[in-house]
């Protein structure tokens, strides 16, 4: 049943078990009276987008442009004025690879599962 | 020394995925936010530099699959990250949904809320899927890891004998 080849990474995973149990234990003791576990901090940002712009979305909502929101339009832009060109020129060169190599990434996923498949 | 392709896309790709993990779960929210210290400026912009790498070297390594589709080779590439089964599968399909995601909160976050949450919950949420299957994957090909052990003298022996 145990395979001696497994027997280093079982011990870590125990290790490691014992380290995350301990760090939860503590941190339940802990936070008993400070805060509410419920509350918009314990929320992840995908779980508060969700609950925020995603509940009755529809396919439509999703193709469709929206108007510019006020953060947005205004304060994101004006708070990226003020940063450095370096800043800048590798916010452009970032950009630039994804938005070029999306499409040939995806005509070549296309593609490769059409030859392993058919 | 032979160099595998396969092998060096695998180790790039793991340390960049690696590091995306953690910028990535430090902006997931204050629950997580411990991991760079709460320096969220700092963990988009590792975040955003280290995707461009991520959609590089999927990109190389499509292109790479392709190549040998079209070439008909049917040699199967132990380390490589993306394949048509297994693991490999698993890994190709979760990157591209990675990618696809990660492009529309890039490019909506400005003009279409509802495509950007919709993204991000998805996102995110594979993250933790991902992450999970990370730790079986190590688990089943963990004996890669252990260092090629030297064929002792009685071994040597005995081969030489079978011949």
């Amino acid at each position: 049943m145990r395979d001696k080849k497994k027997h280093h990474f079982l011990q870590l995973a125990v290790i490691f078990g014992v380290i995350t149990l301990l760090t939860l234990l503590y941190a339940w003791g802990s936070r008993e009276g400070t805060m509410s576990n419920t509350g918009m901090m314990g929320a992840s940002m995908g779980s508060m987008m969700q609950s925020m712009h995603a509940k009755n979305i529809t396919i439509s909502d999703l193709i469709k442009q929206q108007e510019q929101t006020e953060m947005a339009s205004g304060g994101m832009l004006s708070h990226h004025e003020g940063g450095s060109a370096g800043i800048k020129l590798s916010h452009y060169l970032t950009t630039g690879i994804i938005i070029v190599l999306l499409p040939f990434i995806i005509a070549g996923a296309i593609f490769l599962g059409v030859v392993w498949w058919r | 020394m032979n160099i595998r392709f396969d092998f060096v896309i695998h180790w790039l790709w793991t340390i960049v995925f690696a590091l995306l993990t953690l910028s990535g779960l430090a902006m997931v929210g204050a629950k997580y936010g411990w991991i760079l210290n709460y320096d969220i400026a700092s963990a988009d912009y590792v975040h955003r530099v280290l995707a461009a790498v991520y959609v590089l070297l999927t990109f190389i390594s499509i292109a790479y699959e392709v190549v040998r589709a079209v070439k008909h080779e049917e040699k199967k590439l132990a380390w490589f990250i993306i394949g048509k089964s297994g693991y490999q599968l698993f890994t190709f399909i979760t990157t591209l949904m990675f990618i696809i995601t990660g492009a529309i909160i890039w490019v909506c976050m400005d003009s279409n809320m509802s495509a950007t949450a919709f993204a991000l919950y998805i996102h995110e949420k594979l993250t933790y899927i991902v992450v999970a299957s990370v730790i079986w994957h190590i688990y089943a090909k963990c004996h890669a890891l252990l260092w090629p052990k030297k064929p002792n003298t009685t071994d040597k022996k005995n081969v030489a004998g079978t011949k």
